[in-house]
């Protein structure tokens, strides 16, 4: 589905953010990509999409090169990949409604017959789990929670099969985290689609991911299978990672 | 000092709103020993922030408290002069906040929003007070204080950020810091420099602390005493080891449940809480929680008072008893 080979990103003024990496997601899989602020995991997402400049190494999505895609090439980019933020105000427009947010994007999805939008984007928002009738509300209507429900209504929209899910539950409280967590697993079963789950929580990543690769400072430090990297990690970043999560076994054991 | 760092009693903070006075917290009693580290946890609109903000003084317009007692450092908040009080909590309380990046001012030097409260308060010369700053910047592991003193936020990074905040509340010789989702913006590498840091001054400076979070697991391993919040009340609090070991409110045992956990098998469903927290508009006449509670049961109509458990451990819910043995 996704396979980068080598990518290196190097903005203008000579900074390279992402020195080298590959990585590969097999359709219907998630890959986990780990590290912390400024390692370059977010740069590498936004690279695939085509929104950061790629100085050398080649990123294909489903066998096609998308290295400065243009035009038609960048349009079924954007129809197979999708992309999700950390901070979904941020990420929706504020003066849409949610309705109209979705709508919009259902446009910009292949035309198929006897597709009529506005059903289309109220399917959508039902099948993230929002409750009827909430189309036409604002952003600011909505908590955390809801809001990042909207957000994959919207990437849902143009029938990806690659979602790029960037920090999508580090604002939630935990208790919203799990069941944002649980939706983006069914929707993976149920659309079998392909992610790209992108945190600095290694909790959360355990669960969602099959394979996982760490990054820091632009390159890929150990990846592998998610149960044999945790069993026995061997970057020392990895060990520090998982040394930092929080878990309540460690309290009562102390 | 002898006697409790901060007492409040039936603390319950009013916000106006075009539909009228909602009283967001309800008669919210908590105690913080000299040498605690006392955590409180629950959701978002739980009340847990504006708690504090009502403990600190820095309600938002709009925002109305009363309480039947509430005193800090020996004091009695409801009653001292205004700018006593401004004085006291200026000083001997320090406030971290979640983002670090909107509580420092970008535009001015560190060392200037360092030094403004003793200036203030405390009418400390300036060169004296920078002096102390580059010392509190070195007791929070900032290299090069001096340096530092010089530059603007946006030239540290999110940890150097919180621990300048942390260093900040430290000018005033704090007999408690009040820290509200310190580590939430921050990387866990960062979060467990920043946890580690908070707990040194407790354990070693016998600075108390009062934590604030979503996450209890964190909290269960730093602080010596929890309060669950819900719903704008206090449903639980006791000894940290009780509250996670022998939790009395099913809120805190699913508060407890939702934390992604490295010992739980990958690919299971995570558990979650049903339903969503009540509209704060219309509260559920009995307990807050029953709509969503596993365990409710005709009696929870009715609101369940705290009831004790065993030392210190107390929860409001009709069935702690039978559940706690």
């Amino acid at each position: 589905m996704l396979t980068v080979s080598d990518l290196v990103v190097a903005y203008p003024n000579g900074r390279v953010a992402v020195d080298g990496v590959s990585l590969q997601v097999g359709a219907g899989e998630t890959l986990g990509l780990v590290g912390e602020s400024g390692s370059g995991k977010s740069t590498t997402a936004r690279a695939i999409v085509g929104l950061a400049p790629v100085r050398s190494g080649a990123i294909a999505v489903d066998g096609v090169d998308v290295v400065g895609a243009r035009g038609e090439r960048a349009r079924r980019l954007r129809q197979t990949v999708q992309l999700v933020f950390q901070n979904p105000l941020l990420s929706l427009n504020p003066r849409m409604t949610i309705g109209q947010t979705v709508r919009e994007a259902v446009g910009c999805a292949p035309p198929s017959p006897g597709l009529v939008a506005a059903a289309e984007a109220e399917r959508l928002l039902g099948l993230v789990g929002l409750p009827p009738g909430v189309s036409d509300r604002y952003p600011h209507q909505f908590s955390g929670g809801q809001l990042q429900r909207v957000a994959l209504a919207r990437a849902l929209a143009v029938r990806p099969q690659l979602l790029i899910l960037d920090e999508v539950t580090a604002a939630l409280d935990v208790s919203i985290q799990a069941t944002v967590l649980n939706l983006i697993r069914r929707l993976q079963r149920e659309l079998g689609l392909a992610l790209l789950y992108i945190s600095h929580d290694l909790s959360v990543v355990r669960y969602m991911a099959s394979s996982v690769a760490v990054m820091r400072a632009g390159a890929i430090v150990e990846s592998g299978p998610t149960q044999a990297l945790y069993d026995a990690p061997e970057h020392p970043y990895t060990q520090a990672l998982l040394a930092a999560i929080p878990t309540l076994d460690r309290a009562v054991a102390s | 000092m002898t006697g409790p760092v901060l007492e409040a009693e039936g603390l319950t903070v009013h916000i106006s709103t075009p539909a009228g006075e909602l009283p967001l917290v309800r008669d919210v009693s908590l105690r913080v020993e000299p040498g605690d580290f006392v955590g409180i946890v629950g959701e978002s609109g739980s009340g847990k922030t504006l708690t504090t903000r009502a403990l600190s003084g820095l309600l938002p317009p709009g925002a109305r408290m009363e309480a039947s007692a509430l005193r800090f450092a020996g004091e009695d908040l409801l009653t001292l002069p205004r700018r006593r009080r401004d004085s006291l909590l200026g000083t001997r309380l320090a406030m971290v906040f979640q983002d670090p990046s909107s509580s420092l001012n970008p535009a001015r030097r560190i060392g200037s929003q360092m030094v403004e409260a003793v200036v203030a308060h405390e009418r400390l010369p300036r060169r004296k007070a920078r002096e102390l700053a580059a010392t509190r910047l070195e007791q929070v592991r900032i290299d090069r204080p001096a340096q530092r003193l010089r530059q603007r936020p946006h030239e540290l990074s999110g940890g150097q950020r919180q621990r300048v905040m942390i260093a900040m509340g430290l000018m005033g010789n704090p007999a408690l810091i009040i820290a509200d989702e310190p580590t939430t913006a921050l990387d866990v590498t960062v979060q467990d420099e920043v946890m580690t840091l908070l707990r040194t001054l407790n354990r070693e400076q016998g600075v108390a602390v009062l934590m604030v979070s979503h996450n209890i697991a964190l909290l269960s391993q730093v602080c010596n005493r929890i309060v669950v919040m819900y719903a704008g009340r206090v449903v639980e609090s006791g000894p940290a080891a009780a509250v996670v070991g022998r939790p009395g409110h099913p809120y805190a045992e699913a508060l407890m449940a939702v934390v992604p956990d490295l010992g739980m098998e990958a690919g299971r469903e995570l558990p979650t809480i049903a339903g969503a927290p009540p509209d704060a508009l219309a509260p559920p006449p009995g307990c807050a929680f029953a709509p969503r509670c596993p365990l409710a049961v005709e009696r929870c109509a009715e609101r369940p008072p705290l009831v004790a458990l065993g030392a210190g451990h107390a929860a409001a819910c009709w069935r702690a008893e039978e559940r706690s043995c």
